[in-house]
């Protein structure tokens, strides 16, 4: 009886990890592979000819230098800008630090696409900003020119400076007041002091954020797409082979593409674990510095002043630009004429209703799969010793080496036939693929949420709750839920934001019957129906907002 | 009568025996302690009890009933965790009140029964504080609560003072002490402090290398110690290999080890010139409150010996000074092992 059970409880042990791993290698590695095999394929077999004919053309080794040239760029525009900011918020002493935090931290959850309508509303050739300037210095023409690698570079900068802004902020709250003033009493002078130990400190940070913004620079697609112009890079070109049904070129494109990402993961990597330093376990937190000279606090305020207004700059356009009466501003430098029709066609019109809705369904959809994933794989990284471990976090962290379009080119590769791990249905064309690859770019994220919640669940507390007389499940309702619930809830809502305002995955994979607001958003926008536009943007906004609202309240409960 | 059995239990780990064939008595409302250093085995040995592990070999028999292959949630054994364990996402009231939560008692007995139960610890008026507003000591009263509230036959306690600081772990004995006296509840309790055993315990099962030495009331076991290890272990004592024993009295035979204890030795000043039966040099001194220490060298051997401080400092000894060294052949103790 007992040895019966036993057996049955191992067999759903074994019918578990067989279905996660049909789950991650089908829609994962196995997507991955068919695009790399792809980019061997030619009408002549297995070749070299599609990298071939890529490395011989012009436009081709163009986007590729500069996709890498964007990449490099983007590191260093949001390298600088980051970690300026961290220091002026952590490093001095500060009026209104708190807010100015929850400020500066608002890209992270503001989809790019939004970012980048908004942007040409405000600096494009006949945007707000530059209209103004105009009218201002009575120019006769835009000042400056926002499209091309200076567009992209400004768009990134806003979008991504973020991930450096965080880390280094984490890196100085690790910095030990007490090897500071040890070295300025051994002598040291203030640039001694930087270069010799808050730089050392802040190095893991900066390399770390190096590479996600280095990823996220050459996987980059709505700024390049839109304001690139004549900047063509390997996500724009991989669209153009898509649409033009050169599925191997495509193919060979994105091998190249992660060939690059993965190649700078590398060398950064290898870097970094020179660098790398255990910090003193008993850090005295450092002391802010108060900025003695009258003349530098009124500077470092009027340049924070100056950035906080760019960054809040573009949410403000695209709220009021949502209330722009249909119509009205043609000709005028700023709207006149407001009203709510944008918002009442989008809630009573069913064409212009039907993607907020897909969007809304799909973003659940996708928060799903990734529980039903993420879980189960993270408890077996976590809490087992099982064999699988090593090839549950490869699998499941495998598409953070993969960009937005890589990941969509994959997809459409590997499930445009039937296969065994669609059930032998062609999945290309069905409504269920978008929200499949929102979710194969969204999971390690997801993963990661859990691991971190799950760790944080003690044995002990399992095993207390046993003595005490609790059944297994009355432990999991009343332990280890409660435990693990704010962390996980946290990670679901974060994908629930980013897949709400997802751009590039949807462009390569939409349909009549999935189109998401953001493609609705772009189509209205390329109709010159800028308010419908900035409505669909508003919304998602205020979604992104409350959404962070609460995620930040939940990870500050514990 | 007894209450717990354990019979043959041993427990290996990766070919590694953490517990060795340990066979164990522990009467009704007796409060036993288990005593070994780190890593004997000691904290396994109470989990294999409480069911969170299960033996490789052996019984365990609770009120003549073999537990041996029941759950956990069912023995109805209580347990305190080294680091209390407890729930961080629940108050104090619904930590404690957590056992019964689970039995389907109802509510109004369970909120009786965990203003009993606070009153015992003495934490009346706190059930609605978090864990992480508790004092280490308080934290400790907590997790006592939530064991003896769903009245355990027996209670398991895990090295429960390690993480508080002296004087609060001297005043939480007496208070557990006093409880464990009330409600006459069985204890098996886990220490590596000998001190701490000896003044809690009824008796003590002393553990080394994943073995049961010597079980048996405090003042036996420092009286008639098993073995080497044991005279070492419990209480200080000078141990010596038989041939370096450094006083000419007969041993008995087959004996390896000799064992003295300090305060069964005696020093008498050695005017110069006069000869004792055991001439030593006072190496090194050190007052201990009530108590004077001194290192004495005697035929190469050091030997460690305590004195009440009660002589007028001018006739008191110094570094440097001769003595006879004098014990009472009673006093000495000898080990085949
Ligand atoms: N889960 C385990 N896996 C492998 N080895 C273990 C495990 N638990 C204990 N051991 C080993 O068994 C031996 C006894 O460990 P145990 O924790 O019972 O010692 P202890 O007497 O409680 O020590 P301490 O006083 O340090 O708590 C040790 O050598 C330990 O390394
Ligand atoms: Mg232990």
């Amino acid at each position: 009886m007992i040895r019966k059970l036993l057996n049955s409880k191992k067999s759903a042990y074994y019918l578990g990890i067989s279905l996660l791993l049909w789950v991650l290698i089908g829609f994962i590695l196995y997507p991955a592979l068919k695009t790399f095999y792809m980019s061997f394929n030619s009408s002549a077999g297995l070749s070299l000819v599609n990298y071939f004919e890529i490395f011989t053309s012009r436009v081709s080794m163009m986007a590729l230098r500069n996709t890498v040239m964007l990449g490099v760029l983007t590191v260093l525009v949001c390298g600088t800008l980051g970690t300026v900011l961290a220091f002026l918020v952590n490093y001095f002493e500060l009026k209104y630090k708190k807010i100015i935090d929850k400020l500066l931290l608002l890209p992270l959850v503001l989809p790019g696409l939004i970012i980048v309508f908004s942007f040409v509303q405000l600096y494009g050739e006949s945007g707000l900003v530059t209209k103004t300037l105009e009218a201002i210095f009575s120019l006769n023409e835009a000042p400056y020119s926002f499209s091309g690698l200076r567009g992209i570079l400004f768009v990134h900068a806003y979008t991504q400076y973020v991930y450096f802004y965080l880390n280094v902020s984490v890196g100085i709250k690790q910095l030990d007041q007490s090897t500071i003033d040890a070295s300025r009493n051994l002598g040291a002078s203030k640039l001694k002091v930087f270069t010799s130990i808050i730089l050392p400190t802040i190095t893991p940070a900066l390399i770390a954020s190096s590479i996600i913004t280095f990823m996220t620079g050459i996987g980059s697609f709505s700024a390049p797409s839109i304001i690139g112009g004549s900047y063509k890079v390997l996500t724009t070109q991989i669209l153009l082979s898509k649409a033009n049904n050169f599925m191997s070129i495509a193919a060979t494109q994105v091998v190249i593409l992660i060939l690059v990402s993965v190649t700078y993961l590398v060398l950064a990597r290898g870097y970094e674990r020179r660098k790398r330093f255990t910090p003193s376990v008993r850090a005295t937190p450092i002391r802010p510095v108060r900025i003695k000279s009258n003349g530098l606090n009124i500077l470092v305020h009027i340049l924070l002043v100056l950035l906080l207004t760019l960054i809040i700059l573009p949410i403000i356009t695209i709220i009021v630009l949502s209330f722009v009466k249909p119509g009205t501003w043609m000709i005028d430098i700023y709207p006149r004429e407001f009203s709510f029709e944008n918002y009442a066609q989008i809630f009573y019109k069913t064409r212009a209703l039907k993607p907020f809705l897909n969007s809304i369904t799909m973003s659940t959809i996708t928060a799903f799969f990734c529980l039903a994933i993420a879980i189960p794989a993270s408890y077996i990284i976590v809490k087992t010793k099982s064999k699988v471990r090593a090839l549950l976090e490869f699998l499941t962290m495998l598409p953070l080496a993969m960009p937005s379009s890589a990941i969509a080119i994959n997809m459409i590769n590997a499930f445009n036939k039937p296969n065994l791990f669609a059930l032998n249905t062609v999945l290309v064309g069905l409504y269920i693929l978008l929200p499949l690859a929102y979710f194969v770019s969204a999971l390690p994220l997801m993963v990661r949420a859990s691991i971190v919640s799950l760790q944080s669940l003690n044995d002990t507390y399992l095993e207390a709750s046993k003595i005490l007389g609790a059944r297994r499940l009355q432990t999991f309702f009343t332990v280890v839920i409660p435990t693990i619930a704010p962390g996980i809830t946290a990670g679901l809502l974060l994908i629930f934001i980013r897949s709400i305002g997802e751009y590039t995955i949807s462009v390569f994979m939409y349909n009549a019957s999935n189109q998401p607001i953001s493609i609705a958003m772009a189509n209205s926008i390329f109709e010159y129906d800028i308010g419908l536009a900035m409505a669909y943007g508003s919304l998602i906004v205020i979604i992104a907002v409350v959404i962070s609202t609460i995620i930040r309240r939940l990870s500050s409960d514990k | 009568m007894s209450l717990l059995e354990l019979r043959n239990i041993s427990k290996n780990y990766a070919n590694h025996p953490a517990c060795n064939d340990i066979s164990l008595a522990i009467d009704e409302g007796e409060f036993f302690t288990l005593l070994g250093p780190s890593g004997c085995g000691k904290t396994t040995l109470l989990r294999l009890i409480s069911g969170l592990v299960k033996p490789d070999n052996g019984q365990i028999f609770l009120a003549k009933r073999n537990i041996t292959e029941l759950a956990v949630e069912k023995r109805n054994i209580g347990m305190v965790f080294q680091n209390y364990a407890l729930f961080p996402h629940f108050n104090v009231f619904e930590n404690v009140a957590y056992g019964l939560k689970l039995k389907k008692v109802s509510k109004k007995t369970i909120k009786a029964k965990v203003a009993e139960y606070l009153d015992l610890v003495k934490l009346t008026g706190y059930d609605n504080r978090k864990i992480s507003e508790l004092s280490g000591g308080e934290q400790q009263r907590v997790a006592l609560a939530r064991t003896l509230i769903t009245e355990p036959s027996l209670l398991l306690l895990d090295e429960p003072f390690s993480n508080l600081d002296a004087k609060l772990r001297d005043k939480m004995r007496v208070e557990l002490k006093s409880i464990q006296r009330r409600i006459n509840i069985t204890t098996v309790f886990v220490t590596h402090d000998q001190s701490e055993a000896f003044t809690l315990s009824d008796r003590i099962a002393v553990l080394n290398e994943g073995q049961c030495i010597q079980v048996g009331s405090p003042s036996k076991i420092y009286a008639d110690p098993a073995n080497s290890f044991v005279a070492a272990f419990v209480g200080e004592t000078n141990l010596f290999t038989v041939q370096d024993f450094p006083f000419n009295y007969k041993i008995a035979p087959l004996s390896k080890f000799v064992s003295v204890r300090p305060q069964h030795i005696s020093i008498q000043p050695l005017p110069s010139g006069k000869a004792g039966d055991h001439p030593g040099i006072i190496v090194d001194f050190k007052t201990n409150g009530a108590l004077l220490e001194y290192q004495i060298k005697l035929k190469n051997q050091l030997l460690k010996v305590v004195v009440l401080n009660i002589l007028e400092n001018d006739q008191r000894l110094a570094i440097g000074d001769s003595v006879n060294v004098v014990i009472n052949p009673v006093n000495i103790q000898a080990f085949v092992s």
